[in-house]
């Protein structure tokens, strides 16, 4: 090893600053994010339903994801901002303060309620026609954000359950309550269930700023698996996000029923469902579009909303469309809810 | 594979284990400051260009080939550098062996774009 020290240390000499340069560029993280195209994936390989077994489904129906680099390097910056795929924004709000740890895990959040959203969406959808399909589910409230002031930060995490709070005439369990009945004092004991079902109680104190606490919640339905049929199986995968809900939805309701709802043509699309069967806005439109177009998808949804707001993910596809000089006709198609979608493929049968 | 194996026995008879273990650290080290960046590179972005991903496998499979030969050329440099005047043939045993490796490396990247990507990914 010396005799190569000894040889190549001239240039070493010469190269060691370019080198650690580079390697600055190369790993320092910046404030921001980037969105690029990702690929597509099949539900039917992600949510496995045990009914209906021997149907084959001529088509495919895909949610489409795309690639988030959180906090990327220098180089990585450049690279973006010369593509004409990415989109490259700050990162701002609590999601400056997030680290790509906590982001990943309200990702999975995400993914997990979007989930069960549209299991209960397809199953009620299906019921209509079969009553032997049947499904159960319940409301939960579970932390979804955290600001980088809340107090015992480190001790609660993404998706606890709220429990209760002593408030300031009693026990609170209703999350709608919990601002009424924390005004006397600076600090109240808060309950929360964690993953592994355990409960634990921490003081949270209001910030001094903006006299809150520094918590957000939010209500989701959760499916009862016992007293669910037919019986299913969520797929772990890297994929997190809600906007695979309106896919789910359709790829799960149509391994429920009996028709074949893709009449053999390769269905890709996005938006977020609610629990009424509403779609709902996403983020990474360009690189969804740029995405589908890659992978040669016959339909394509996309929420529509509100045709004069210049965010509606349609309005962008189109802008999408144009700045990458693809053709929507045909394949980009408009809709605001499930029913929309499932209209439009059965449309296409008659 | 006889020639091979007479050429690295006369290679252990003119230089102790010792010897060679310190030039292939020597090859090691320096081969790895050449690519660690070449790494860094190709892997960040083909995270941007995800939809590319096979693409980039074999960039860093002919990467990593390219990575395995250097290693062997610059042990081959420290043990010439290290007895000028030994008559091992000190470049074909490298080969050889840089032949063999490159050959794993580029079945591992192979079982990669075949076997592991579509199994893992998503």
């Amino acid at each position: 090893m010396n005799e190569l020290t000894n040889k190549a240390w001239p240039i070493v000499r010469l190269l060691l600053i370019p080198y650690l340069c580079l390697l600055f560029l190369l790993v320092y993280p910046i404030q921001y994010y980037m969105d690029a195209p990702g690929g597509l994936a099949e539900v039917e390989n992600l949510i496995e339903i045990d009914y209906n077994q021997e149907k084959v489904a001529q088509g495919s129906i895909s949610t489409t994801y795309i690639i988030v680099v959180n906090r990327p390097s220098f180089f990585q910056f450049i690279v973006g901002y010369f593509s004409p795929y990415t989109t490259i924004a700050a990162l701002t709000g609590s999601y400056a303060d997030y680290t790509n740890e906590e982001r990943s895990q309200i990702s999975y959040w995400d993914k997990y309620t979007s989930v069960d959203a549209s299991l209960i969406v397809a199953f009620l959808a299906a019921q209509i026609d079969n009553p032997d399909i049947t499904i159960s589910y319940v409301e939960k409230v579970l932390v979804y954000s955290k600001a980088s002031y809340l107090s015992n930060y480190q001790s609660i995490a993404f998706g606890d359950e709220f429990i209760k709070v002593e408030g300031d005439n009693g026990t609170v369990t209703v999350v709608s309550e919990i601002a009424n009945n924390t005004l006397l004092s600076n600090a109240y004991d808060f309950t929360f269930k964690n993953s592994n079902n355990e409960m634990y109680t921490v003081t949270l104190t209001k910030d001094a700023t903006t006299n809150k606490f520094g918590i957000t919640f939010r209500a989701s339905y959760f499916v009862d698996k016992e007293l669910t049929f037919p019986s299913y199986r969520v797929v772990n995968s890297n994929i997190g996000g809600p906007s695979g809900g309106l896919l789910q939805t359709l790829a799960i309701y149509n391994m429920l029923v009996k028709e074949d709802i893709t009449q053999g043509l390769k269905i890709a699309g996005t938006g977020t469902i609610g629990y009424d069967g509403s779609v709902g806005y996403i983020g990474g439109v360009k690189q969804k579009i740029a995405t589908a177009y890659m992978n040669k998808v016959d339909v394509f949804f996309i929420p529509s909303l509100d045709s004069n707001y210049y965010y509606d993910n349609y309005v962008e596809a189109i802008r999408a469309c144009e700045e990458l000089g693809i053709n929507p006709d045909g394949w980009v198609i408009p809709i605001a809810t499930f029913a929309d979608a499932l209209d439009y493929l059965q449309g296409l049968g008659e | 594979m006889k020639v091979f194996l007479n050429k690295c026995r006369q290679l252990f008879k003119d230089f102790s284990w010792k010897e060679v273990l310190d030039a292939l650290l020597g090859g090691i080290v320096y081969s790895t400051l050449i690519f660690v960046p070449i790494y860094i590179i190709l892997v960040e972005t083909a995270m941007i260009f995800m939809h590319r991903l096979n693409t980039f496998v074999i960039l860093i499979t002919f990467a990593a080939m390219m990575n395995v030969y250097t290693i062997n050329k610059l042990t081959a440099k420290a043990l010439i550098l290290k007895k000028p005047d030994t008559t091992t043939d000190i470049k074909s045993i490298w080969m050889t062996h840089s032949l063999i490796w490159m050959t794993i490396v580029f079945i591992i990247g192979l079982l990669f774009i075949f076997v592991l990507i579509p199994i893992l990914w998503v």
